[in-house]
C-alpha cells in the first residue's frame, strides 16, 4: 500500500512566541498538522482538536521524530521484534506471533512529549518549540511486555530492557535512538507493545507497526516502530538517556530560570495537567450568555481527582463536573458553567487535583530543557 | 489522504509505504548560507533553526558545539565561530559589539569546480565514488549518462531538492547555488567528479 502525501495545506498560523509563525501541513496519513521541522519530521496538533472528543484522532496525532533515517516502509510479513540480551530464549516475533502467541490488552493513555508546551517558556529554552499540542490521547491495543518478557524468560540479575526502533540517524557518529526502563517497570504489567491505535492500525508516522506505550510516562519512552527489546544486567548507556532527556534531580524538577541542575535523573511520568479546550484565547464572548465550558485533565496515572475552573484569573475557583472515565492514564473531560455579568477581559484558567494530591503551579517551573511545563494556563477572552 | 495502491506481495502480507513531502525550507539568503548548508542540512531540515527563539550568538554557538560534541556532527572546530555567527545575525539576537566581524566569504563562482562542490556543502553527502548519504558522483553519472536533459535534471535537483530516486534520503533545496554554479556542478559530475 502506497500512501502519499497530498498538496501542502499551504497556510501559515501564529503560535503566541517569538519566531511562531508555522506551516500547516499534509503529511501521509494525516489532516493538515503544524509544521515544527519536516527532516525529521516533527508535526504538532492544532490545539482545537482537543475540543472534538476525548480520544485523539490519529490523523490528527502529533508526530516527533529525532533522527532523519525513519522508516517509510515496511513489510508487514518480514517484519520482526527480537527479544534478546539476559534471556533464557532470545525471540524474534513476528506481527502474527504477536497477535496469536499472547493475550491482547487494551488501554486508553496519554502520551505527551517532554517538551510539550516548550515555546512558552521565559526564558525561552532551545529545542523543539511547540506549543501545547504534542500529547494526544488514544485508546491503544497490543500486549503486555511482561508477557512478551515472560516467554523469553528473564534473568534473575536483570537490571534494564532497553529499546530501539527502526528509526537510524543520518552519521555513524551520531547516537542511535535508544530508551531504558528499570526491569521492575517493564514487568509492571502496564507497559504495553501496542500495534493499534484507536482501533485501527499505527500511523506511520506514530510508529507502525508496533510502539512501546508507557503509560503516565513520556513520549520519549514510547518507542516506535520497536524492533529490538534487550533485556540487560547492567545500566543502558545511551546518549538518550544517560544527557538527553533528563530533568533537575530534586521535588519540583526545576531550577531559578537561566540556571542548570547541579544533579539530572532521567525524566519520568507526566506531572499534572488541565486545559480549557472550548475556547482559545483571544475569542470573543457574549454578556449575559450562560456558556459551557469544556477542557481536559490528565496526570502520571494517578488519576483526576478535581477540576476547578476560574473566570477570574484564579482569584475565585468552582468545581467543574467531570466526564466519563476512561482509566488513569486518558485525558479526562471537565465541564463548567460560566455566564460572563459584565463586559470586559477575562482571564479562563482550569486547575487539576490528583488522586495523589498533586496539583498545578499558579507560577510556572523552569528548567534549561524546557520539559515537563504544567503551570496553570490562562485563556484570555473578551465579553461584550 | 487517498491510497494510491495496494500492493499484496504474499498471502495475507502488505508492504506499507508512505512518502515524504518534498522539502521546501532553506536558509536565509546571507553572507555565511553556503556554511551552513554544508554543516547543518545533512542531518536535519532548516526549521531545526528557523524555529528557535531569537537566541544570542552565546547560545547559538553553545548549539553548534553540542552538535558536533554531542550528535558527531562533523563540524570543523575553526568552523564553529563564523557558524554561530551567521545563525546569530540571520535567527538570532545578532552580533554582540565586542564579536569580531564574520570572515568576508569568497565568491563560489570564482573557485574551480571541486572547491566550489565543497564550499557548497555538497560533499557532505556525496563522494566521487561512494555513496554515503546521496549516491556517489560515478552513480549519478552512471545514471544519467544516456539522457539528453542529464544536465537540467541535475540542476533542478541541486536547486529543489528530491527523495525517492535512490532511496529514502531527503536532499534539501539548494536554492542559493546559481543556476550557473549549478551548471558548472552538473557538468562536473557528468564529466566525472574529479
Amino acid at each position: 500500500m502506497l500512501i502519499p502525501w497530498s498538496s501542502l495545506a499551504d497556510e501559515t498560523i501564529m503560535m503566541p512566541f517569538a519566531n511562531g509563525q508555522r506551516r500547516m501541513v499534509v503529511y501521509p496519513q494525516k489532516k493538515p498538522l503544524i509544521l515544527l521541522t519536516s527532516r525529521p519530521p516533527q508535526l504538532e496538533t492544532p490545539f482545537s482538536v482537543f475540543n472534538k472528543g476525548i480520544l485523539t484522532p490519529n490523523d490528527e496525532f502529533f508526530v516527533r521524530y529525532h533522527l532523519a533515517g525513519i522508516p517509510t516502509s515496511i513489510d508487514t510479513d518480514r517484519f520482526r521484534v527480537e527479544v534478546k540480551g539476559q534471556v533464557n530464549t532470545p525471540l524474534s516475533l513476528s506481527l502474527h506471533d504477536l497477535k496469536k502467541q499472547f493475550e491482547r490488552v487494551e488501554l486508553v493513555a496519554v502520551i505527551q512529549c517532554s517538551g510539550n508546551g516548550r515555546g512558552y517558556f521565559q526564558p525561552r529554552v532551545p529545542g523543539g518549540q511547540s506549543g501545547n499540542g504534542t500529547m494526544g490521547n488514544a485508546r491503544w491495543k497490543g500486549v503486555r511486555l511482561r508477557d512478551i518478557l515472560n516467554k523469553a524468560g528473564v534473568a534473575a540479575d536483570a537490571k534494564q530492557v532497553s529499546f530501539r526502533g527502526l528509526d537510524k540517524p543520518v552519521l555513524d557518529t551520531t547516537p542511535a535512538f535508544g530508551k531504558a526502563l528499570d526491569i521492575d517497570h517493564a514487568m509492571d504489567g502496564e507497559v504495553m507493545v501496542a500495534y493499534e491505535m484507536n482501533g485501527e492500525d499505527l500511523p506511520m508516522l506514530n510508529g507502525f507497526p508496533l510502539r512501546l506505550v508507557v503509560p503516565g510516562c513520556y513520549g520519549t519512552y514510547w518507542v516506535k516502530q520497536l524492533h529490538e527489546i534487550t533485556v540487560l544486567n547492567e545500566h543502558f548507556a545511551s546518549f538518550w538517556m544517560d544527557t538527553a532527556y533528563r530533568v533537575p534531580d530534586n521535588d519540583c524538577e526545576c531550577v531559578p530560570p537561566g540556571s542548570t541542575a547541579p544533579k539530572t535523573r532521567p525524566i519520568g511520568r507526566y506531572d499534572v495537567r488541565s486545559f480549557i479546550t472550548s475556547l482559545a484565547d483571544g475569542d470573543k464572548i457574549t454578556v449575559g450568555q450562560r456558556m459551557r465550558i469544556r477542557g481536559i485533565a490528565f496526570d502520571g496515572g494517578a488519576g483526576i481527582e478535581t477540576v476547578e475552573f476560574s473566570s477570574d484569573g484564579g482569584n475565585t475557583w468552582t468545581e467543574a463536573t467531570l466526564g466519563e472515565d476512561y482509566g488513569n492514564y486518558s485525558f479526562r473531560e471537565w465541564t463548567c458553567h460560566f455566564t460572563p455579568k459584565a463586559a470586559g477581559d477575562y482571564e479562563l484558567q482550569c486547575c487539576a487535583v490528583n488522586r495523589k494530591g498533586e496539583t498545578q503551579p499558579k507560577e510556572p517551573r523552569w528548567n534549561p530543557s524546557g520539559y515537563m511545563r504544567n503551570v496553570i494556563e490562562t485563556v484570555g477572552v473578551k465579553a461584550t | 489522504m487517498v491510497a494510491l495502491a495496494a500492493t499484496v506481495s504474499r498471502l495475507g502480507a502488505e508492504i506499507v509505504t508512505i512518502t515524504l513531502p518534498p522539502e521546501t525550507g532553506t536558509f536565509k539568503n546571507a553572507p555565511g548560507i553556503t556554511l551552513v548548508n554544508g554543516q547543518c542540512l545533512t542531518c536535519h531540515s532548516v526549521e531545526y533553526v528557523q524555529m528557535q527563539p531569537p537566541l544570542s550568538l552565546k547560545a547559538w554557538t553553545a548549539e553548534v558545539v553540542k552538535m558536533q560534541q554531542k550528535y558527531g556532527a562533523p563540524v570543523p572546530t575553526n568552523a564553529i565561530p563564523d557558524i554561530a555567527a551567521y545563525l546569530a545575525v540571520n535567527y538570532g539576537t545578532g552580533l554582540p559589539a565586542e564579536a569580531p566581524a564574520p570572515a568576508p566569504v569568497a565568491s563560489p563562482a570564482a573557485m574551480s569546480v571541486g572547491k566550489m562542490a565543497t564550499v557548497y556543502g555538497c560533499l557532505s553527502c556525496h563522494k566521487p565514488d561512494t555513496k554515503v548519504i546521496g549516491p556517489a558522483y560515478k552513480d549519478v553519472r552512471a545514471k544519467y549518462l544516456h539522457d539528453p536533459d542529464a544536465i537540467g535534471k541535475i540542476v533542478d535537483q541541486i536547486r529543489h531538492g528530491g527523495t525517492g530516486k535512490w532511496g529514502t534520503a531527503v536532499m534539501p533545496p539548494f536554492t542559493a547555488v546559481s543556476d550557473a554554479d549549478a551548471r558548472r556542478l552538473a557538468e562536473w559530475i557528468m564529466a566525472g567528479a574529479n
